[in-house]
């Protein structure tokens, strides 16, 4: 054995050639050939996500992390004579389950056996979910395939989406490589620290009926409607902005009461398609929220303009919502 | 599933269970399927919770470490005092338990009390506190649900999953 390493060693030092040949032979010829075959893009993988999503009957337990606290949830999806339905039952107290079948959402409250039916419809995933038009955020957010992991004992292509600026949040996505379906989401804040992390500890695909138990409704069940909330024109609201991220667009205005007070309040939302911002706007009062707080990835900023009180709340950094409560001035 | 054996299986995992309890534990593995997968998943997420690379046990683990066991000798020895500290320990922690259990299930009850509100609104849970930090959580998870529901009820293309709707919890 010795012998022949030596010999080609020997042969290595006289001829160059054969070194490069052996080179091509036993080094990089794999790793050349897994990146030619696999040119799946990542923006092809989100799509192909997309459409499993939809499309596959699944279900398992996810677990749900953020501020350090955990929340174990039992998941299902499947199709029902063509309709989607999806459902989440949480495994600990507050019993409760959240259902969407058909674009309506409902959720049943065990404890206190009441249940809220939204009847406005609603055609996203209730665990995760991206905007049907992936080139509206491609502007903003880098998408990155970084490797692959297993992930509830199935292999799963791991995906970076990096925003191109400091004002919003990194996301990694690992989704199964055999049936594109979301397997785990981690969001991180500025420091590269999870803030968020939605993960399948195990999960059946393509199962044919649902097993999850469900928590049962009985007569005295009482039941709220929630209808959609007639949008005003935006130039409607009583402040203007001078500042927001590049990409966020305006997309709601309403004025509405949200306290238990009868007061009402100006609400603006923004999005640039995946995270989301509100700009609140009322009378100040003794109870008015002062400065900066925070609740796993979400932050809301609050400062006084002429006696009114601006309140800017949405799932990014501090320094955004910093950024736009300071850009806010009355009409 | 009783809540001692889930308290037992959470122990076995963080190498706290004591070596009767762990045998007794392991025989009923052995023959309840569920018993596995539920170990399993709580082995799954008390490394996700810790952060640790994921490494899991084969659906074969528990009748390797009963084999194991089987073959491991036996010492008669007098029964160490650790034990019983560890007994009076574990029933204080057993109490306390069922303290803090008892108080967040009384805040729970206070919470069914209300009237109803939106299904962001019903899928949280938690009350502001009193005093000025309880308000301003009040006041900061109103916004949360205007913010919300607008999200949900009124913008067809937005992405929050709804999970981390239903999984916000006072902090």
């Amino acid at each position: 054995m010795n012998k022949s390493i030596g010999d080609i060693l020997t042969l290595s030092n006289r001829f160059p050639a054969f070194t490069v040949i052996l080179c091509l032979l036993f080094f990089p010829v794999n790793d050349i050939n897994a990146e030619a075959f696999d040119t799946t893009t990542a923006m092809q993988w989100l799509e192909k996500m997309q459409q499993a999503m939809k499309a596959s009957s699944y279900q398992g337990t996810v677990a749900f992390m953020k501020n350090n606290s955990l929340e174990t949830m039992k998941y299902s999806h499947h199709l029902l004579d063509g309709a989607e339905e999806e459902r989440l039952i949480s495994l600990n107290s507050p019993m409760r389950e959240v259902t969407r079948h058909a674009g309506e959402v409902s959720c049943i409250y065990k404890e206190s056996n009441e249940k809220v039916v939204n009847h406005h419809p609603i055609d996203h995933s209730l665990i995760f979910s991206l905007p049907d038009n992936l080139a509206n955020i491609a502007a903003h957010y880098q998408f990155d395939l970084d490797g692959q992991e297993a992930i509830a004992m199935r292999m799963a292509q791991l995906l970076r989406i990096k925003p191109h600026d400091d004002l919003r949040y990194s996301r990694a996505i690992w989704i199964d490589k055999q049936h594109f379906l979301p397997l785990k989401i981690e969001v991180y804040g500025s420091k590269g620290e999870v803030l968020e992390q939605v993960v399948f500890t195990d999960i059946d695909i393509d199962v044919s009926k649902p097993d999850a138990p469900r928590i049962a409704e009985d007569g005295n069940t009482r039941v709220k409607h929630i209808h959609s909330s007639r949008a005003e024109p935006l130039e409607n609201a009583s402040f203007v902005l001078a500042n927001w991220p590049s990409g966020f667009q305006p997309v709601f205005f309403i004025r509405n009461s949200i306290h238990d007070s009868e007061q009402a309040i100006d609400h603006l939302m923004l999005t640039d398609g995946l995270s989301s911002i509100s700009v609140y706007l009322e009378a100040s009062g003794a109870n008015a929220l002062k400065g900066l707080h925070s609740l796993g990835a979400v932050n809301s900023y609050s400062r006084i303009v002429a006696n009114k009180q601006v309140t800017v709340l949405g799932e990014v950094p501090a320094k955004t919502v910093e950024s736009v409560a300071a850009g806010v001035s009355l009409r | 599933m009783p809540d001692s054996q889930n308290e037992k299986l959470s122990l076995l995992i963080d190498d706290e269970l004591d070596a009767r309890q762990s045998l007794e534990l392991l025989e009923s593995l052995e023959n309840d399927e569920n018993l596995q997968r539920r170990l399993h998943r709580y082995q799954l997420i008390s490394q996700t919770i810790k952060s640790e690379p994921v490494s899991v046990a084969g659906s074969d683990f528990v009748q390797r470490v009963h084999q194991q066991l089987q073959k491991e000798p036996v010492y008669f020895l007098p029964q160490y005092r650790k034990n019983a500290d560890l007994a009076r320990k574990a029933a204080w922690a057993l109490a306390a338990s069922v303290l803090l259990a008892t108080v967040w299930f009384a805040n729970q009850r206070d919470l069914s009390m209300l009237p109803l509100a939106s299904v962001g609104v019903i899928a949280q849970t938690g009350l502001g506190q009193p005093g000025d930090a309880g308000l301003d959580h009040a006041r900061f998870k109103a916004y949360l649900q205007a913010h919300d529901n607008a999200l949900y009820a009124n913008t067809a293309p937005i992405v929050q999953p709804y999970a981390r709707v239903v999984g916000y919890r006072q902090q």
